[in-house]
């Protein structure tokens, strides 16, 4: 069996990420031999609009605002939300003992798995 | 002397011919024949068929005219060299992360390779091609990338989790932890296992779900959103540009599923590498998983944003962080 065998995750990040850019030495010999050079100039495609439409050639990068914390992180935080302020007391109550007895059960049992050495 | 001659061919072999440039891209162009053929069929329509038997070289054809015969058309906002600097260098990561694998003549490996086989496909690839896409920008572009940027964030840690749990099983008590060759050897003894099966049963279903979503195949295809926002990241590619971004995608699914292959289906193990029914059993896995994909693909339709965000945490992150914390109790309770 041919290789190379590392004593750690380090030297083996080292040596792909060189032998990364050797591919990429190859692949962009290979590129540049046979690619079209020729470049045609045009405008930005805006479905054969004018560029005056637009105030940016890019839009905000609030699309990832909207797309991710609006839509999707929201919901979960509207789920929990919803659990924990139902306007009742009791069910706050009842929320938040329940996970911190969850969690003080899971120190006891990794505390006890500690010092039993097991 | 004679040993390290030899050393030096089998890794020149091994990044230029099989696994690395020329065997990989043949293997993602393969593909891309498949699940546009198989796509096809399951809509009543014939798929490639004009170049190479049953259309088989209609993916290479497709490939060579964009870089030899079409032109590269640029605005003046373009950074057209940057692009392609990225597109090479994305092309390389994938390459390079199969000499991880046994598949590969030369291997490189250390104990935690899995976190460099992660660094190479999770940071790189989609790295590049989001640099890709900023340096021809428009707003299409733009709203594309903005949607493939919001995907990452739940797509790679998924992918990360839901391979983590049968890499850490079947290499964590082998002499090399979180190996991504010593997990490819050892991963199909898990499925023997019993107490492991829910493990590796929620792990594949994260998997392919992942796969589903870096192919960008439907139900997950919104970066792209065809009609809808244009080609997305892809709208101001075009000629040999295109070219680069679409060989990248097919390599990125070709990688995906090779990983899914090695890493989870346990590859052609337990019969080794150079002989028939371990060739044959790699294949079926392999297409296996492809084919899974491509029915997928052909089942749903488009999800909005918000939709598949919420499938990707629901059936990729969920499962593969619940098969984590099972495989941890596993391992160390």
């Amino acid at each position: 069996m041919y290789g190379l065998m590392a004593g750690d995750p380090g030297t083996v990040a080292l040596v792909l990420s060189l032998l990364m850019w050797v591919v990429f030495g190859v692949l962009a010999l290979i590129y540049l031999a046979v690619r079209n050079n020729r470049v045609r100039r045009t405008d930005v495609y805006l479905s054969g609009e004018p560029e005056s439409i637009v105030n940016k050639p890019s839009p905000s990068p609030a699309n990832l605002y909207w797309g991710f914390l609006k839509k999707f992180a929201y919901g979960l935080y509207k789920q929990l939300r919803d659990k924990v302020h139902t306007g009742n007391l009791q069910d706050w109550v009842n929320f938040m003992a329940g996970w911190y007895g969850l969690l003080l059960i899971i120190a006891i049992i990794v505390g006890i798995i500690y010092l039993l050495k097991w | 002397m004679v040993i390290a001659m030899i050393e030096w061919i089998m890794l020149a072999v091994s990044i230029l011919v099989f696994p690395g440039i020329l065997f990989l891209i043949s293997l993602s162009l393969f593909t891309q024949w498949y699940y546009r053929k198989l796509s096809g069929r399951l809509q009543n329509r014939m798929g490639p068929t004009y170049v190479g038997p049953a259309g088989l070289l209609q993916p290479l054809m497709d490939l060579w005219k964009l870089i030899h015969v079409k032109e590269m058309a640029v605005n003046k906002y373009s950074l057209p060299s940057l692009a392609q600097f990225f597109g090479l260098l994305g092309i390389s990561a994938l390459v390079v992360s199969l000499l991880l694998f046994p598949l590969s003549p030369y291997h490189v490996t250390g104990p935690y390779d899995f976190l460099v086989f992660i660094y190479l496909v999770s940071l790189w690839v989609p790295l590049s091609m989001l640099i890709m896409s900023l340096s021809m920008p428009g707003p299409y572009t733009s709203t594309g990338v903005s949607r493939l940027l919001t995907f990452i964030t739940l797509i790679e840690p998924s992918f990360f989790a839901a391979l983590l749990a049968p890499v850490a099983l079947a290499s964590a008590r082998t002499g090399i932890p979180y190996s991504v060759l010593e997990a490819s050897k050892n991963v199909i003894y898990c499925w023997a296992n019993p107490v492991l099966l829910p493990v590796m049963v929620l792990s594949l279903v994260a998997a392919i779900v992942v796969l589903q979503a870096k192919a960008m195949f439907q139900p997950f295809n919104i970066p792209e959103a065809e009609q809808e926002i244009i080609a997305g990241y892809e709208t101001e590619f075009s000629g040999p540009l295109l070219g680069l971004a679409s060989l990248m995608h097919d390599m990125d699914i070709a990688v995906t599923a090779i990983a899914i292959t090695y890493l989870i289906l346990g590859g052609p193990y337990p019969f080794p590498h150079l002989s028939v029914p371990g060739i044959v059993l790699l294949i079926i896995k392999y297409m296996a998983v492809v084919t899974v994909a491509t029915i997928i693909k052909n089942a749903f339709g488009r999800y909005r944003i918000e939709q598949a965000l919420n499938t990707i945490f629901k059936y990729a992150l969920i499962p593969a962080i619940v098969a984590l914390i099972l495989a941890m109790i596993y391992l160390y309770a």
